[in-house]
């Protein structure tokens, strides 16, 4: 018994000291895992953010400076010019005697901000509420309503969603591009409202190019998808105590529905806003002239080879300020921005 | 249960929706997979052929069967003058020397062949009145005879080539800079006064703080345009081996300038010699200054080249009128029935007979012109390295994100930022981390991608500029797709991990299992859905690639003097604008939906097979 008791006490001492020889080892091997995966994402993140941090530097340069053979990581002096030349329109600030404000070799820059950057607005702003209108019409039809064929139609919905954008483009563009075709001849009609207003009357920023831009992208199956889903969630006795109160169908969906699935409205918005800000290839068919140009289109042709003389500074400035807005959002919206891309996988 | 009495509300509710989807989904579908199927007979180019006899000249064409069908000049039911096909041979064509036109007469008055106001070529009375107009605002249409002797089809094709012109007002009409005579000198060539008898030259460009200007020619040689001082000290232009003018675009003045000692000059056609000449920039806009000459960016296109390269083997003849801004040659078109109109249309034409059957998939795929194949190759290359790499690193940084506690919100928002950027804004960034400044110059700036790797003892590469090797611009783009495809994957990968369940990691830890197997044995199987998920959308985006290209090397989507780095994507876009051959474009999109189709559905297969739920 003694014995046994004295081998426990051993075996006990033995085993206190195994463990905290353990713990160590462990602690140490913990410490030097943190050490690893902190390395590991530090580097990556600085990968990540070195283009950013590349742009913002190098649009903050002189050219001169920008060319030098080993490049600098601050700029030397820091040349604000670069922004705002490309922020005060060049004609502006020469007809009201602020010509001392842009630099004068600012003459290339052929970045006109203000016009694509009010295309860009009136595209996003148009196509999003519209936009908005129709998923939600289309969202509260399928999540509530009921009606023949309901299932069928909305399997058919998402099963266009498997089919490339770009099977879609060569028609659309066919579509809209026929100058006598009905669709410009409609839209020119409406900008001018046929005359009634007198010749000069145009209804602001419409005609076929703008309507080009916007029309085609209206319904996004996917966003239809996403809000019934939500609409779903909102449960079923709310509608029947409207119903019976006498609601109608639409003032429900006013009151009681869209409030109740705004997260998901508001995480739609700003992906279709993203949308229109980074939309190229669309509008490089359809909108490829000065007047309508929107911003990104804009931004790949300004600076360019053309003139043989990339300037780079106020490239990169031009890139940050058009960079600017989705950061912001960013920002402001991470929430939303997070939970709707999760969700799609889509860039707007 | 259903409420018959008020379904149509619903109906309501969905019509913009439905109104929107037939049109701009349902129908395109439909219409782009016949037109795919549906090919234009007028592909063949055997064109218009001519008899000659002792006094003119009979135009026809002539179909399969070798039938032959006279072009001749008519009444019609109206009792106008027209063009028709007519199995008689009636009018007789002769070439008016001194107008430039193809003449013929209908009874009494004298007729020419012209592009009218709606361009349609017709039979145009010839009056003094009008006589006088040729060249202003009458077209008179061209006989595409002659094998152009100084042609460079391969240069047409290339895509980065210029074509040198000078603007000669509305309606559209171009001369062009031509041949090197054999004192040296740059002829201009009015394409329409010569009746295209000899094709544009491709005048190309290099050099990136400007540009050297340079013509090819038959042996590949190039020859550079040069100033050159004469002997009473004026200023000329000449071609030369070598170069040291560089030229530049002067955005303000619209005009191609060069600096000589200080002193600006603009190109133009100096009209006492007919040869391109150099003018001061400060009298631009005076009087009696020529107007600048312009290059017209071209990208010479398979159909084009095609129809030059037919035009020497069959040695056939087309009739047509060169009146399109982009530069783009009219034809007639084949409508080989019998009182039909002509037209004069580009290669797409209502008028023409059209087929059903795989022309145009062959066509995308075979034709000599068509880079489908090489940009089919240059996707896969993309899509088959960039999902790995991104799907690995997407792992990993989730997992380790997903390891830590302290500055993990921090570190998710940075690996989230290159999501919400414009993926062609900081493609321009990429291209200028990766560009060298004044390249094989004395005083070259490397870039900051090659400074970085010079301190690693790496010697600098060129990556995407003039000349770069195929390796190394592919290299850029894919570090700059993996770059803008981590994001996505990260925060779909950490919301997967972020929903496992934490005791399989107690299990795990209890078990003393090493980190490797844990991650191989636990994370990997348990996050099998998400991975799936993220492969199956990258290899759909793979395949659809196309705006970091365009993001990097800009719209020509090809590295000068180096590789094409064009997309499937952008194949399609080039048959919209360039060819404007909506069958080809319908025939390669249907392609690229059988690709992305079927690796979808190995994915999904292999996934089936090693998904854990």
């Amino acid at each position: 018994m003694k014995n046994n008791a004295q081998v426990k006490e051993k075996s006990k001492g033995m085993q206190a000291r195994d463990i905290q020889q353990v713990a160590t080892s462990q602690k140490w091997r913990k410490v030097l895992s943190n050490v690893i995966t902190y390395t590991f994402l530090g580097i990556m993140a600085l990968i990540v953010l070195f283009p950013f941090y590349f742009m913002i530097i190098s649009s903050l340069k002189s050219l001169d400076e920008y060319r030098l053979p080993v490049p600098t990581l601050i700029p030397q002096s820091w040349k604000f010019q670069n922004y705002t030349d490309i922020l005060i329109p060049r004609e502006w600030a020469l007809e009201n005697g602020l010509g001392h404000l842009i630099s004068a070799d600012a003459a290339s820059n052929d970045f006109d901000l203000f016009t694509l950057l009010r295309n860009t607005m009136f595209v996003g702003i148009v196509s999003t509420i519209l936009s908005l209108v129709i998923t939600v019409l289309s969202a509260f039809a399928f999540a509530r309503l009921k009606f023949k064929g309901k299932n069928a139609l909305f399997a058919a919905l998402l099963g266009t969603m498997m089919i490339p954008g770009e099977l879609f483009t060569i028609t659309n563009y066919a579509t809209v591009m026929t100058k006598d075709g009905w669709f410009p001849t409609f839209f020119n009609n409406l900008g001018n409202m046929f005359g009634l207003f007198g010749e000069d009357f145009r209804i602001p920023m419409m005609d076929a190019s703008y309507a080009a831009l916007i029309v085609p992208f209206l319904v996004s199956i996917f966003y239809i998808y996403l809000l019934r889903q939500n609409f779903l969630q909102i449960p079923n006795e709310l509608y029947l105590a409207a119903k019976v109160d006498g609601t109608s169908d639409f003032k429900y969906l006013c009151k009681v529905m869209i409030p109740l699935a705004l997260p998901t409205i508001i995480s739609i918005t700003i992906l279709k806003m993203m949308g229109a800000w980074n939309s190229y290839m669309w509008p490089r068919l359809v909108a490829n002239d000065e007047a309508h140009r929107l911003i990104t289109n804009g931004l790949r042709n300004a600076f360019n080879d053309v003139s043989g003389n990339t300037d780079y500074p106020r490239q990169m400035a031009a890139v940050a300020l058009v960079s600017l807005p989705l950061f912001l959002v960013f920002i402001f919206l991470r929430k939303y921005i997070m939970k709707g891309v999760s969700r799609s996988g889509i860039k707007g | 249960m259903v409420d018959s009495k008020h379904q149509w509300k619903a109906w309501i509710y969905l019509l913009p929706a439905i109104i929107l989807l037939l049109i701009f989904t349902v129908w395109p579908i439909i219409n782009t997979v016949v037109t795919a199927f549906i090919y234009d007979v007028e592909f063949n180019l055997a064109a218009i052929q001519v008899e000659e006899t002792e006094d003119g000249c009979r135009f026809y064409r002539a179909d399969e069967k070798g039938n032959k069908y006279y072009i001749n000049a008519s009444k019609n039911d109206k009792g106008a003058i027209e063009l028709q096909y007519s199995s008689k041979a009636d009018s007789l064509f002769v070439y008016n020397e001194e107008l430039g036109v193809w003449t013929t007469a209908v009874g009494e008055k004298t007729y020419f062949l012209g592009a009218d106001k709606e361009s349609d070529l017709n039979v145009i009375e010839l009056t003094e009145d009008v006589a006088n107009k040729i060249g202003n605002s009458i077209y008179p249409a061209g006989i595409f005879a002659d094998v152009p002797n100084n042609l460079i089809t391969k240069d047409f094709v290339s895509k980065t080539g210029y074509k040198m012109g000078v603007f000669k007002g509305l309606p559209e009409a171009y001369v062009y800079v031509n041949n090197v005579t054999s004192d040296g000198y740059i002829n201009v060539t009015n394409i329409l006064d010569d009746a295209a008898k000899i094709w544009p030259e491709t005048v190309k460009v290099d050099g990136v703080r400007g540009y050297k200007l340079y013509v090819e020619d038959a042996e590949l040689v190039k020859h550079y345009l040069t100033v050159v001082a004469s002997d009473d000290g004026k200023l000329e232009l000449q071609y030369a081996d070598t170069t040291e003018n560089i030229f530049i675009y002067n955005k303000e003045s619209k005009a191609w300038t060069c600096t000589i000692e200080d002193a600006v000059y603009y190109l133009a056609l100096d009209s006492e010699t007919n040869h391109l000449g150099l003018f001061t920039l400060a009298d631009v806009a005076q009087e009696g200054m020529p107007s600048p000459v312009t290059f017209y960016m071209h990208r010479g296109t398979a159909s084009e080249a095609k129809e030059v390269s037919s035009l020497i083997q069959d040695n056939a003849y087309r009739i047509g009128a060169h009146r399109n801004a982009n530069g783009t040659q009219t034809y007639l078109s084949d409508s080989a029935s019998e009182n039909a109109g002509l037209r004069l249309t580009t290669s797409v034409s209502g008028d023409a007979v059209s087929k059903v059957g795989m022309h145009n998939f062959v066509k995308v795929l075979t034709d000599e012109g068509s880079d489908f194949m090489v940009c089919l190759k240059n996707t896969l290359i993309l899509t088959v390295i960039t999902v790995p790499i991104s799907t690995i690193l997407a792992l990993l940084i989730a997992v380790a994100l997903n390891s830590i506690k302290p500055l993990q919100k921090l570190l998710q928002t940075i690996f989230f930022l290159p999501y919400v950027t414009n993926s062609i804004a900081i493609g321009m960034v990429f291209a200028a981390m990766f560009n060298i400044v004044g390249l094989n110059s004395a005083n070259e700036s490397v870039g900051i991608i090659n400074n970085i790797l010079g301190v690693f003892g790496i010697e600098r590469v060129n990556w995407i500029n003039q000349g770069a090797p195929a390796w190394a611009s592919f290299t850029a783009l894919i570090i700059y797709i993996v770059w803008n495809a981590l994001p996505f994957k990260i925060l779909i990968l950490l919301g997967g991990l972020q929903s496992i369940n934490k005791q399989y990691y107690d299990a795990a830890k209890v078990d003393g299992t090493p980190k490797w197997r844990v991650l191989l044995r636990i994370t990997v199987p348990l996050l099998s859905p998400m991975l799936t998920y993220t492969v199956i959308t990258s290899f759909i985006g793979g395949f659809k690639e196309y705006s970091s290209v365009v993001g990097i090397f800009g719209d020509g989507r090809a590295v000068p003097g180096g590789a094409n780095m064009n997309t499937i994507v952008g194949h399609i876009q080039d048959h919209l604008t360039i060819t404007r051959d909506y069958g080809l474009a319908g025939a390669a999109a249907l392609m690229l939906f059988a690709i992305i189709f079927v690796v979808t559905m190995i994915n999904l297969w292999v996934s089936k097979k090693n998904t854990h739920y």
